[in-house]
């Protein structure tokens, strides 16, 4: 019996159609006039027979007019600033916030624009910490449809006539509200402060200021309110907790401060450290969290609190609820008691609810394990998330009955687009007297107000954090701001309230603001030091908090089927719906680009009725399921992990759904480019919003009952799951767990790969593969470098980040929905997400092919166990691709490197095909001009264009390409290296990838360098190369997984067969 | 015939000659000649970056703040320089903040596809100049693409055939140039001369004419210059 790893049920199940494609590299051949299609060749008249009887005559004429080189421009500064120097880039530090994710950044321009977000490292307690959508949102910057002059009534209007409406209409009112996101700004808290002091007074209630988040965490604060006393939000310490048991919270991707959580978390997944954490996660739909837990229970959301009362009852206590749970949860939780009751205080148990009930369980459990004080810091609050769930729903009713405020100013909220009643507030919104919107776009709440006033882009602005009470941060602009007519919100806020005068495009209002804050806060501290660092430590005020049994609030009712809202990695929230990049970033768990879904098990699909396997031709069964009287259509996604009588609908879809300008990206787009419309003649939105199904009560609870239709036709999806397969070689992925790891020797674990030779007496004996050679050695091993990588295969929490840090650096083109169907999205590096059962034999062997069903492999408790596994080129030393390319455009560099020479190539895709690792990709179209890709192809407008990395060159059709091992970043290392008369120092070298990895997982370096990271990480137990077999000698190694679990049929595969094989 | 075909078609060359006209007739004799300023004067960059830099207008007025060229021929040229600069030279002088940066034509023109760094050849190659761009300091006219016949004649260039700024002279120069490894002058080197040692037959085989050439350290792969 052998482990199986399947990418899809297509695959698990081998549908015909899984097998015609896997043998079908690249689907759907195109015709000769798609192929040669462009905007420009489209214009002329030329047909294709008259194009063949000009050939003649133009080749000769295009070689001599190509002797002719055209002009090229130079235009130098007339006055060169200090820090810019063409051709070299320019790194400044900031801080990310966006209402959602918070981390400290670095930011790097050229020639003044900035084209590259990454973590910082050495400041900031996020570590270096990022997500996909902080990495993505430097392509923000450059959105064409993002507001550059202020508006009043839907016209543009001056900045002088709008602050003198505005100042006059808060002075005449009789209320005035501000609604927006959470605060964490210290200066933009003192504006608030001051205008509040001003229209209040000391005691008047004119001016009331409401907090509101797209998805609030009111119920956690509230809880801690009778708990403890304070409304607070503590902070979390991952990387003590040996024993981690998260019910429904997905705090590897977004719940509350993700990108601190993740590299707290990958500390503790280290094998060969003092300890490993062991992880139980209790969740309805599977999550990147879900995926990287040794135990997960699959639970509804209206069993979150039994769960909690289980673990309560089985470490002694009493939580005075219900304990029955189902099977799978049952095992999970047993599992959860076993190690919490070694662990102890080194615990932590989270939940993801927003019911106040759920999370008063929470902490009553975290005070049994005694984990405040440990894993738990009351005394170093989170100050994000501080929506007002109570207020919020007062407002809406305000709104909504007429009542409303007489001045309604709203910055960096959405709430036509977020509030689960967000159409009737949108028509009391048209009632309020005067209504702003301080946002970035026309979206769903701007385009209704009466003036809009655009805000600058965090990467153009000032402004200032307290994230944590421990820490100060800034941020500062990295480009002068794009939009003529944008102006810094702090700034509004401090006209408006008359304590500024408009200072233009080039204001210095807010830092004066800033730095004036700053020096109120440190008075001893230096501005331009703290700018260099970003942050600032603050000393914490001291208090104690001390736990108090309370009354656990209502909890969710059950339902027969009950829905869970959560947030994809890629999307959020929803206020990063513009963004091509995350849109076609393929979602951590079901790989799916561009579109939103309901996920659901297989098994309750089939007997629903609805297909569980879908491809290029082949939809998936469009649904519509209904929650508290709304009802939404949207097609039905087999997700294995799912909870039995649960669907999961992802929340920030449906954006722009009445035409509004949120980004040309945000919208379905038809087969051959332009818009798909809705009947009213507006651009289709993608997805369908599911905010508006958020219950509303007294906090706004992410889960609830649900009733689903029957299947209502078919819809395409575009996945890239099945895509590239590697032709069932299953030695790809390999994985153990902590206890075989630790009581065996690498045999058992991570067996070397070895073929039969004959020795010098004539027998047959086993020989390691690196015995065995097709070709010459190249010459890249004890001279110069070797560059390689090494990917941890424990650590990688398959979150995407390096796959969009990868697409910013390298400048990999934006394909859009239908191409990505087709199979032929560029992305040079992939995130594979593999689904494993213990249940099936090896390839051949299985038991009864017509009877034998994956069912249970599908639903069982304990599986599928995923496995990520990030891929791109390997680098083979002997290389496949490099021997079958006719025109030597792809070769072998001395430092290990397979090289791509983008103009030599002839595109005969011969290496594609001879990819064992299906990394290469090859251009079907002129990306940047096409009209097929106008909407979601950022280089095809000049805006756009401004974000590409100038050191790598732009692809044209016809071409192949493929990840470089950034190459560019290897020549620069060298460089300064050279530069500086030194040494290359390890670690001195990062690609895109690991650079932004939030985990750490990848470690680049070179192999030569006998000290490096690399060298030690490739020479131990753990590492293995994928594909060893075939003998292509990779520059990539990875590192067994290991799981912190008991697994008997691991065991018996991996330990008793290995013993064994030794006895004998 | 073929063979004799693409050997002609080798030795069509686009840039050599190629000599675009000027906003400003900038004499590089007179600047670098008759005043004897450093090439990296004004093209500041050339030690950092991978560009040389078209100096700014800021950098012209270091000196021309002070010589306006009044009386002479070719004051007009300098007027432009305050026009750009928006300097208006009457009475003590002063900056009336309008300015207008110059358009100069490219005359060094490398496709999209090729990467070369300036910092690379000048400060660790230790490449003078006048190897691609020839002899400035007599150079009476607007600057040109230098053909190669006459970047030959300059002493201590290496000698090439191929018509400059094409790929065969890149190649040919690194061909034959060589790199200065484990003279102890240079870490990076250094130890890149260690882990040659360690591999005696080839060690051999790149000493056999003496040196070490660019291209026997990887001067001639692909991904060096196109990526």
């Amino acid at each position: 019996m052998t482990r199986k790893y399947w990418k899809g049920l297509e695959e698990l199940k081998e549908t015909p159609e899984f097998i015609k494609h896997k043998e079908q590299e690249f689907p759907n051949q195109q015709t000769i006039e798609e192929f040669l299609s462009d905007d420009k060749l489209s214009e002329t008249s030329t047909a294709r027979r008259d194009f063949l009887k000009f050939l003649g005559f133009s080749v000769a004429a295009a070689t001599l007019a190509a002797c002719e080189a055209p002009v090229t421009k130079v235009v130098p500064y007339v006055n060169k600033p200090e820090d810019v120097t063409p051709g070299m880039p320019t790194w400044y530090t900031s801080t990310y916030y966006d209402g959602n994710s918070y981390a400290s950044i670095l930011v790097k321009t050229r020639e003044a624009r900035p084209i590259f977000v990454k973590g910082n490292k050495d400041f900031g307690f996020t570590k270096g910490g990022v997500n996909p959508q902080i990495v993505a949102s430097v392509l923000g910057l450059y959105d064409g449809e993002r507001l550059t002059y202020p508006t009043a009534g839907g016209k543009v209007a001056s900045w002088t006539s709008i602050d003198k409406a505005i100042s006059s209409a808060l002075k005449s009112a009789k209320t005035v509200t501000l609604l927006t996101n959470t605060v964490i700004s210290p200066s933009m808290k003192r504006a608030i402060a001051e205008m509040s002091l001003a229209m209040n007074g000391e005691a008047g209630s004119k001016f009331q200021h409401i907090q509101y988040d797209a998805v609030s965490y009111a119920g956690m604060r509230e809880a801690n309110m009778s708990n403890f006393g304070a409304r607070i939000i503590p902070s979390y310490d991952f990387s003590k907790a040996k024993t981690i048991v998260s019910v429904d919270a997905d705090f590897l991707n977004s719940w509350l401060l993700s990108t601190e959580y993740t590299g707290q978390y990958a500390l503790t997944r280290n094998p060969d450290a003092a300890w490993m954490s062991k992880h139980i996660q209790f969740e309805t739909v599977m999550s990147v969290t879900g995926s990287n837990a040794d135990y997960r229970g699959m639970i509804k959301p209206s069993e979150q609190a039994a769960v909690l009362a289980y673990i309560i009852k089985g470490l002694g206590g009493n939580a005075g609820i219900s304990t029955d749970l189902n099977s799978s949860a049952k095992a999970a939780a047993d599992e959860a008691i076993k190690a919490l009751k070694k662990s102890k205080k080194e615990s932590l148990v989270v939940s993801g609810s927003n019911n106040i009930g759920v999370q008063q369980l929470t902490n009553k459990l975290n005070n049994l394990l005694q984990t405040y004080g440990t894993t738990i810091d009351l005394l170093n609050p989170i100050n994000l998330f501080q929506s007002e769930d109570a207020k919020v729903s007062k407002l809406v009713k305000d709104v909504t009955s007429g009542k409303g405020p007489d001045v309604l100013l709203m910055m960096d909220v959405n709430p036509v687009y977020t509030l689960p009643n967000g159409d009737a507030f949108a028509k009391g919104l048209k009632k309020i007297k005067t209504s702003v919107a301080i946002s970035s776009h026309a979206d769903e709440t701007a385009s209704l107000c009466s003036y809009v006033c655009p805000g600058f882009h965090a990467l153009e602005s000032w402004s200032d954090f307290e994230a944590k009470a421990s820490e100060y941060a800034l941020s500062q602009p990295t480009i002068r701001p794009l939009g003529e007519g944008t102006a810094s919100a702090l700034e509004s806020l401090l006209v408006w309230n008359e304590k500024a005068k408009r200072g233009g495009k080039d204001s210095s209002v807010a830092y004066d603001y800033i730095k004036a804050t700053f020096a109120a806060k440190f008075p001893t501290s230096d501005f331009a030091m703290a700018i260099h660092n970003s942050v600032m430590p603050q000393a914490i005020v001291p208090s104690t908090l001390v736990y108090a049994d309370a009354k656990i609030g209502s909890l969710p009712k059950s339902a027969e089927w009950e829905v869970s809202f959560y947030q994809k990695a890629g999307i959020g929230t929803g206020i990063h719906a513009n963004n091509p990049w995350l849109q076609e970033l393929p979602d951590p768990i079901t790989k799916v680009t561009w579109d939103n879904y309901i996920t659901m098990n297989p098994v309750d699909m089939k007997a629903k009725g609805f297909v569980t396997t879908y491809d290029q031709e082949h939809g998936l069964n469009l649904t519509t399921v209904k929650v508290n009287g709304k009802s939404l259509t949207l097609p039905v996604y087999p997700l294995p992990g799912q909870a039995l009588n649960t669907v999961g609908i992802a929340l920030g879809y449906g954006r722009g759904a009445n035409g509004e300008k949120i980004g040309k990206a945000a919208f379905q787009t038809k087969e051959y480019g332009g818009y798909e419309l809705n009947e009213a003649g507006n651009r289709k939105p993608i997805g369908a919003n599911a905010y508006a199904m958020v219950s509303s009560g007294s906090t706004f609870e992410y889960s609830g009952a649900v009733t689903i239709g029957a299947e209502e036709g078919v819809y395409p999806i575009a996945a890239t799951q099945i895509h590239h397969t590697v032709m069932g070689r299953h030695s790809i992925v390999r994985e153990t767990t902590l206890g075989i790891y630790q009581n065996n020797d690498k045999e058992a674990y991570n067996p070397a790969h070895t073929l039969q030779k004959l020795d010098a007496h004539g027998n047959h004996v086993e020989a390691p593969m690196s015995e065995f050679d097709l070709w010459d050695a190249h010459p890249v091993e004890k001279i110069g470098h070797r560059w390689g990588i090494s990917i941890d295969l424990s650590s990688c929490i398959g979150c995407g980040t390096c796959l969009i840090a990868c697409q910013s650096e390298n400048n990999v083109p934006v394909v859009g929905k239908d191409e990505v169907r087709r199979g032929r999205e560029m992305h040079w590096l992939r995130v594979d997400r593999y689904f494993a059962s213990d249940e099936e034999a090896a390839v051949g062997t299985r038991k009864d092919k017509d009877t034998f069903s994956f069912d249970k492999a599908e639903y069982a408790a304990e599986n599928p166990k995923v496995v990520h596994m990030p891929l791109m080129c390997h680098h083979c030393n002997h290389a496949p691709c490099e021997t079958v390319c006719p025109v030597a455009a792809t070769t072998h560099s001395n430092e290990g490197l397979n090289q791509m020479a983008y103009n030599r190539c002839i595109g005969t895709r011969y290496c594609a095909n001879n990819c064992p690792y299906k990394v290469r990709r090859f251009n079907w179209f002129n990306y940047p001009s096409y009209k097929k890709m106008t909407e979601v192809n950022p280089a095809q407008d000049d805006l756009g264009r401004m974000v590409l990395n100038p050191d790598v060159t732009v692809r044209t059709r016809g071409v192949m390409e493929k990840c470089s091992l950034c190459v560019q970043r290897i020549q620069s290392t060298k460089l300064t290296a050279k530069k500086e008369a030194r040494e290359i120092i390890d670690g001195e070298f990062a690609t895109a990838c690991s650079d932004s990895c939030p985990t750490n997982a990848i470690t680049v370096g070179d192999w030569n360098d006998l000290k490096s990271m690399i060298r030690t990480k490739s020479e131990g137990n753990r590492a293995y190369q994928a594909l060893e077999e075939v003998g292509v000698k990779p520059n990539v190694w990875y590192q067994v997984k290991v799981r912190n679990e008991e697994n008997s049929l691991l065991s018996d595969l991996q330990e008793v067969a290995h013993h064994g094989k030794k006895h004998h | 015939m073929i063979v004799t075909l693409f050997q002609g078609l080798y030795r069509i060359n686009v840039m050599e000659d190629y000599q675009p006209s000027q906003p400003i007739a900038f004499p590089h004799d007179r600047h670098a000649g008759v005043n004897g300023i450093d090439c990296k004067y004004c093209h500041n960059s050339v030690t950092k970056s991978k560009s040389a830099g078209i100096p700014s207008v800021n950098v012209c007025m270091n000196c021309h703040k002070q010589i306006n060229g009044e009386g002479k021929p070719f004051a007009g040229e300098i007027k432009k320089i305050y026009a750009a600069a928006g300097w208006d030279p009457a009475g003590a002088g002063k900056y009336t903040g309008k300015t207008k940066p110059i358009v100069w034509n490219k005359v060094h023109v490398l496709p999209d596809h090729v990467y070369f760094n300036h910092s690379q050849h000048v400060v660790v190659g230790g490449v003078d100049c006048k190897q691609c761009h020839g002899d400035m300091k007599t150079m009476n006219e607007t600057a040109k693409v230098q053909p190669v016949e006459e970047l030959n004649k300059i002493e201590g260039n290496v000698q090439l055939t191929k018509p400059t700024l094409t790929m065969g002279w890149c190649i040919e120069c690194h061909g034959k140039k060589d790199v200065k490894i484990g003279d102890g002058k240079n870490a990076y080197y250094d130890e890149i001369h260690r882990r040659l040692k360690k591999d005696p037959a080839l060690y051999k085989k790149y000493y056999k004419d003496g040196k070490v050439s660019v291209s026997e350290l990887g001067g001639w792969e692909c991904a060096k210059c196109h990526y």
